[in-house]
């Protein structure tokens, strides 16, 4: 007796041991292998819908070079698309059938007898639905690897001629560059799936049939990205200076499967832009962190749905929904984005009350299949609306808790990113041009205390200003990253006063740097060699140095000095040493060299130099100043010494698109005076002060040489403009070719013949071009608008000025007025042959503005309005010099 | 402990399901009425001494009954005397099972002695009876005698009712 | 041994169980009996540790059931689903259980599919009802656990396979002590198998009694009485008794107590007539539901 019981009591005790410790049994693991035998038919079809994706593209993409030379498979690229789409959906079948006890009643008993612990029966549901979904993927990107391999070593590096057409020769270079992005996408695909196939099993965990768990499923899908969007759309949307896309960032890519992809796609976009410098930005998705938070995330996903399959009772299946938090939740979400929907759009509150109140009964009459306890949705969608309009109304009233108007102090800031390289860089078309630099452009990255305290000094400027974000007007981004760790984002348009406190960093040390790296990088990517030199053509293949100012005759000859050497023919290391002279030397720069006379500028370009098309022009400009590229340049051929006269200065002018723009004007529309030029202030980026009703347009093109006698006066204003320019006066602004300059104020008075010589012929231009501009509105809008700036213009120069820069015999004023008046005439004008001159224009043209509304108590005309008289016009009138495309002149480009 | 199947003996099935003929939808417990069927069969001389009896098993499955209540059965015939269980044999009728049978005999006895008085008859008549019937017995006695002892094994010497 | 102690068992504001006590010794067959919705498949899936308990202990050899793999190891519910095994072939079955129970006999298993003609390779799904039921007692006979929980399990049984698996329950119960608890609202059905028996009623056990000594310890009386005597009910009450009716002189008692007890009891009241007969198992029922204040009609 006494050994019975003591082996009694051994057994028990280990009994005891076992259940609490054993985590694993074979029971599990059959389990598991019996879920997956189950549903093994749907794992093959699920195989086959990937094998048509990835491997047939890369197979067919194989063929076709092999066969055709063409990497063409847009076709095969779509059925991947589509199949990889339902093969990815198929998610919810997986787990589903993986969990069938959830929501089928006929099985409960069976499966949950079963001697297994909710742990183990969890994790090995779990894990069985998982490999129904995953493994085929897996499996198939095992093939997809081989072809890529296979197709590497078929096709890389050699090269392929297309079988119709008479493009030249490819290098094929395709597969081992898609290589690390696929194993990456296999990994991040593995990953989605994983989060999808948990959303799946947590929505369905809380639901009880069938309908329920894979309409929740798709709605948590769609709603929990969605909702993000909405919310931070809506409540940040009026709090002037916040960036909505920095919290999407921070939260859509990890958060769900729909905004993983979104994450993923971005995150393999960034590396392969990233991966040659190496840079970082703070708010760029990369792979590494992408792939950290989102396991993260899903891991999370998991462990609260084992918290919720383990509170799940076997007698809860049968019942729509479990646990009703899931229903408000994703009710409470689906709210509030209609909700949030009609914030932003500022539509009427009665539409979105009905919308939702229709949706929110719909779903609860579903839920209680059918309308018993009705007055309990009532009150409950009562609490969502009022948790949707409250939650609205505290972020907008607290400005998003204070977000708005934060300014972080210097000290604690660690790094600021700006995109910006210097006041006068509006785009780094100061220092080059044509080039995609769209892989290197990162910001601007900034440590230095000096340069953090004006940068937060100018964001406290700006704060203050407490204004809305101007849409229009370019916007300033600012990046800050403490050094919390915490990552700040905010963008602003900056007022002039703001600029110029930031201007004070443009010369420091950091911002220089930036500079000189970006041309640096732009020297590295001046030009490829090709692998087999015989597809070199002579004309494009060459690196040219001009003067920037480039003049062609008729029949497009070039009239000015170039020297041109083949690529083949420089150094070796040329774009390396082109690159590390260019650095020095912007590094070695003063601000006097800084604000210094741009005629020294020549071009360095590589690229066809016809001056009728082009393709590939990239342009990097040397400032006269850069003394060791320029001797660097004389050592490897080029002939450096810069011809600029007179002559050679007004023949070029005589081929730009000149327009000027007057402060004074400016400032006596709109009473807004401006006193200096800068890109970045809202003035001199659109000709307009603070709206568009009360401004002229001044986008036309003018041949200004053919105006009558005045080439001293634009000789003196050319030779003194400035694009980099710093001043309190008043002064000119003259635009050339599109690229706008300051003139220096102590030649005011020449600025002010040609402004308003200038000024005239526009307007006469403008109202015998009736026909060419339809958008210009009726001749009454015309005549209110031209009232309106007449008016400001007569007040501002007077009528004594106007007539005196008038051609003899003419009355620049009678004319005006005629106009004014409505009386359009062609053929009457300040020049002779106005009509061989309308015809002669060609090119672009820029179209007119909205202008809205005009308001009509502007102006008043007093004058007599009677006709004036027309003068002589003599036939022999020089013809007009051909416009050719902007890009090919330019005194500041 | 692995379930292993006990194979069929070969017994006389259809003399057992005649003799042990349960109404399972009787009002009467099953274990008494195979208590009161093997008492009786051991009394009309069906089941002799040394006689072995079906197992609980085989007469569980035959009846198609809860093992538990033959065993019962079985209990009280064995505490009553009327057999002997051997472990790992089977249960055999008792050599000496008088005192119970002679107790239950009396008892039918005494049973049948009321419905004759109740029915009317006299106790002369009951008597003459008895007399009767022991005497036809004397002459032609019941088939199982003990060859040993030429007695007959139900004579344990008492005389009992005839002495009534 | 199946010891359910103090046992509450709730579905949100509905009690399906209330304080229920219980013990059922290894070895024995056990019935529950009772109305629909009284309980009885709830107290069934609790042992099988599908459902978990509100409140209380539910034991099997002093182990709490819910999440305990080495006691489901040898527990089995053959419950009364038609629907659960889909496209599960029998030999999918076979297999199947085999991964989850330690002592799953293929033997048996086999030899019950070929005793009645059970094909291996067809889709359970396609058995008619009767098939069905077969398969899953034969999955439950195989499966080597201790403890049979029956739902209502003979429903749908041939008298074939009912001797069939009466049968293996008897050997079963011998050789290794086999414990059934079988649920029903059929009396004949207990009545044949069961040793004790409990009524469910409304969530809570009405009695709990051996079956034997149920039958054996009530009796339906019949007594006259001298003419003088004129009894009447309450001249009875004091004995315990479940029921009286009267016939001109024949009194008609329903008390408990052995024969014995009853004729020593009813001595002193110097019956000219006694006669005891033993009830139907529906008989005792019946007044025993009566006795505790139950509507007898509410039994079905």
């Amino acid at each position: 007796m006494t050994q019975d019981s003591s082996i009694k009591t051994n057994e028990s005790k280990n009994n005891a041991k076992s259940s609490a410790g054993k985590f694993f049994s074979k029971a599990m693991l059959h389990n598991g292998i019996m879920g997956f035998k189950h549903n093994f038919k749907l794992a093959v079809v699920l195989f086959v819908l990937h094998m048509a994706a990835a491997p047939l593209t890369i197979s067919m993409l194989m063929a076709g070079i092999l066969t055709k030379g063409d990497a063409d498979v847009d076709g095969y690229a779509v059925i991947a698309v589509l199949t990889t789409g339902a093969a990815a959906l198929a998610g919810i079948l997986c787990a589903l059938s993986s969990m069938p006890y959830l929501y089928k009643k006929s099985v409960v008993d069976m499966r949950l007898s079963l001697p297994m612990t909710t742990l183990q029966r969890f994790v090995s549901d779990f894990v069985s639905g998982l490999c129904v979904y995953v493994l085929p993927f897996m499996a198939a990107s095992v093939f997809s690897l081989l072809l890529t391999l296979a197709g590497h070593i078929a096709c890389d590096g050699k090269t392929f001629y297309r079988s119709y057409g008479s493009n030249p020769g490819w290098e094929c270079h395709i597969f081992e560059e898609a290589a690390p992005l696929l194993i990456k996408g296999i990994i991040g695909g593995i990953l989605l799936m994983i989060m999808f196939y948990t959303l799946t099993l947590l929505v369905s965990c809380c639901c009880g049939s069938v309908f329920e768990c894979v309409c929740y499923t798709l709605l948590a899908n769609g709603l929990i990205p969605g909702s993000i969007a909405m919310a931070v759309y809506a409540l940040l949307n009026d709090i002037y200076g916040l960036v909505p896309e920095s919290y999407l960032a921070m939260t859509i890519p990890y958060t769900s499967p729909i905004g993983g992809c979104i994450g993923l796609v971005f995150a393999l976009q960034s590396d392969f832009e990233y991966a040659a410098t190496n840079a970082s930005v703070p708010t760029s998705i990369t792979y590494g962190k992408w792939l950290l938070i989102f396991g993260l995330v899903t891991v999370i996903y998991i462990i609260c749905t084992y918290l919720i399959y383990r509170k799940r009772n076997a007698e809860d299946t049968g019942n729509p929904i479990v646990y009703s938090a899931l229903f408000h939740v994703i009710m409470t979400l689906g709210t509030a984005c209609i909700v949030y929907a009609f914030m932003v759009e500022n539509e009427y509150a009665a539409p979105m009350v009905i919308i939702t109140g229709i949706i929110y009964f719909v779903f609860s009459v579903i839920r209680r299949r059918g309308f018993k306890k009705f007055w309990r949705s009532v009150v409950s969608y009562i609490c969502t609306m009022l948790v949707c309009l409250g939650s609205y109304g505290v972020v907008v009233a607290t400005e998003a808790f204070g977000a708005g108007s934060y300014v972080p102090n210097a000290s604690a800031v660690s790094a600021v990113y700006l995109d910006y390289a210097g006041t006068y860089a509006s785009s780094l078309d100061v220092e080059f041009s044509g080039f995609d630099m769209s892989f290197d452009n990162v910001p601007l990255k900034i440590t230095d205390r000096d340069a953090l305290e004006i940068i937060t000094d100018v964001h406290r400027m700006t704060v203050n200003r407490n204004g809305k974000r101007d849409r229009t007007s370019k916007n300033f981004e600012i990046m800050y990253r403490l050094k919390s760790g915490r990552l700040v984002v905010r963008e602003y348009s900056l007022t002039d006063e703001a600029i110029l406190r930031l201007s004070e960093i443009d010369m420091m040390r950091e911002t220089k740097e930036f500079r000189a790296n970006m041309v640096k990088a732009a020297a590295d990517k001046l030009y490829y060699l090709p692998a087999s030199l015989d597809v070199i053509n002579d004309s494009e293949n060459s690196v040219t140095l001009a003067p920037q100012w480039r003049i062609f005759d008729d029949s497009g000859s070039r009239v000015h000095e170039v020297s041109s050497i083949r690529i083949n023919l420089l150094p070796s290391d040329f774009k390396q040493r082109l690159g590390e002279s260019l650095y020095a030397d912007i590094m070695d720069e003063t601000e006097a060299d800084y604000f210094s006379d741009p005629h020294g500028i020549m071009q360095l370009t590589y690229g066809t130099d016809n001056g009728r098309t082009y393709y590939d022009r990239r342009t990097i400009y040397i400032r006269s100043y850069y003394t060791r590229t320029l001797e660097y340049l004389r050592g490897c051929g080029f002939k450096t010494e810069l011809q600029y006269s007179k002559t050679f200065g007004l023949a070029a002018a005589d081929h730009a698109n000149i327009t000027m723009v007057s402060d004074m004007i400016v400032e006596n529309m709109t009473g807004k005076e401006v006193t200096s030029f800068t890109p970045l202030s809202s003035t001199a980026g659109s000709f307009y002060a603070d709206g568009f009703a009360n401004s002229f347009d001044l986008y036309e093109y003018t041949r200004l040489c053919e105006k009558y006698g005045l080439t001293e006066d634009l000789y003196t204003v050319l030779a003194n403009s400035y694009k980099r320019y710093k001043t309190d006066e008043s002064c000119y602004t003259i635009i050339v070719n599109g690229n706008a300059a300051v003139i220096d104020p102590r030649y005011n008075e020449a600025a002010e013949r040609l402004f308003i010589v200038m000024t005239v012929q526009q307007f006469i231009d403008n109202m015998t071009n009736n026909e060419t501009w339809p958008n210009y509105g009726t001749a009454d809008n015309r005549t209110s608008r031209y009232k309106a700036f007449l008016n400001s213009f007569l007040t501002c120069y007077g009528r004594e000025k106007i007539d005196s820069v008038a051609a003899p015999g003419v009355s620049v004023y009678d004319l005006i007025f005629s106009y004014a008046n409505g009386n359009e005439q062609k053929g009457i004008g300040m020049y002779k042959n106005r009509d061989i001159l309308a015809d002669k224009y060609t090119g672009d043209f820029y179209s007119y503005p909205d202008i809205g509304s005009f308001d009509y108590s502007y102006g008043q005309w007093t004058e007599d309005n009677t006709l004036p008289v027309l003068p002589q016009q003599s036939e022999d009138m020089p013809l007009a010099m051909e416009y050719t495309n902007s890009n090919s002149f330019g005194y500041w480009q | 402990m692995p379930f292993k199947k006990t194979p069929e003996k070969n017994t006389d099935t259809e003399r057992e399901r005649k003799m042990f003929d349960i109404d399972l939808q009787s009002r009467t417990p099953i274990y008494e009425q195979l208590y009161k069927r093997v008492v009786a069969m051991t009394v009309r001389r069906e089941l002799r001494s040394g006689d072995k009896l079906p197992s609980v098993r085989e007469l569980a499955k035959e009846l198609g009954v809860n093992p538990n209540t033959v065993a019962k059965a079985f209990q009280m015939l064995e505490r009553d005397g009327l057999i002997n269980t051997v472990p790992g044999r089977g249960s055999f009728i008792s050599g000496t099972n008088g005192a119970a049978v002679l107790k239950i005999s009396r008892e039918n006895f005494a049973k049948a002695v009321t419905n004759a008085y109740s029915s009317g008859l006299s106790e002369e008549e009951m008597i003459d009876e008895v007399r009767v019937t022991v005497a036809a017995l004397k002459e032609k006695p019941l088939e199982n005698t003990d060859d040993k002892t030429g007695k007959n094994i139900n004579d344990t010497g008492e005389k009992g009712d005839s002495e009534q | 041994m199946i010891k359910l102690e103090n046992v509450t068992k709730k579905f949100g504001d509905f009690s399906a169980l209330e304080n229920v006590d219980l013990i059922i010794p290894k070895g024995t067959s056990f019935g529950l009996l009772g109305s629909n919705g009284a309980g009885k498949s709830t107290i069934l899936r609790l042992l099988s540790g599908i459902y978990r308990q509100t409140s209380g202990n539910v034991l099997i050899d002093g182990e709490n059931v819910f999440d305990n793999t080495e006691v489901k190891k040898r527990v089995f519910f053959i419950n009364d689903e038609t629907v659960q095994f889909g496209t599960f072939t029998l030999k999918g079955l076979k297999n199947y259980y085999k991964g989850f129970y330690p002592n799953f006999s293929e033997e048996i298993f086999e030899e019950l599919r070929n005793t009645v003609k059970l094909p291996e390779d067809k889709r359970i799904d396609r058995f008619s009802k009767g098939m069905k039921r077969q398969s899953v007692v034969i999955t439950g006979l195989a499966s080597g656990a201790d403890f049979l929980l029956l739902d209502e399990a003979f429903d749908g049984l041939d008298p074939t396979m009912r001797i069939i698996v009466k049968r293996m329950l008897v050997d079963a119960m011998l050789d290794r002590n086999l414990t059934t608890v079988i649920s029903s609202h059929n009396l004949k059905e207990i009545n044949e198998v069961c040793d004790s028996v409990a009524l469910v009623h409304q969530g809570k056990v009405v009695f709990n009694r051996d079956l034997d000594s149920v039958k054996g310890n009530i009796h339906k009386v019949q007594a006259a009485f001298a003419g003088d005597k004129n009894y009447e009910k309450a001249d009875f009450e004091k004995y315990g008794i479940l029921h009286y009716s009267r016939s001109q002189s024949i009194h008609y008692i329903i008390m408990k107590g052995s024969e014995e007890e009853i004729r020593e009891k009813l001595a002193e009241k110097d019956p000219i007539v006694l006669d005891l007969i033993p009830l139907s198992l529906e008989e005792i029922f019946i007044y025993e539901m009566e006795g505790l204040g139950y509507d007898a009609g509410q039994l079905d």
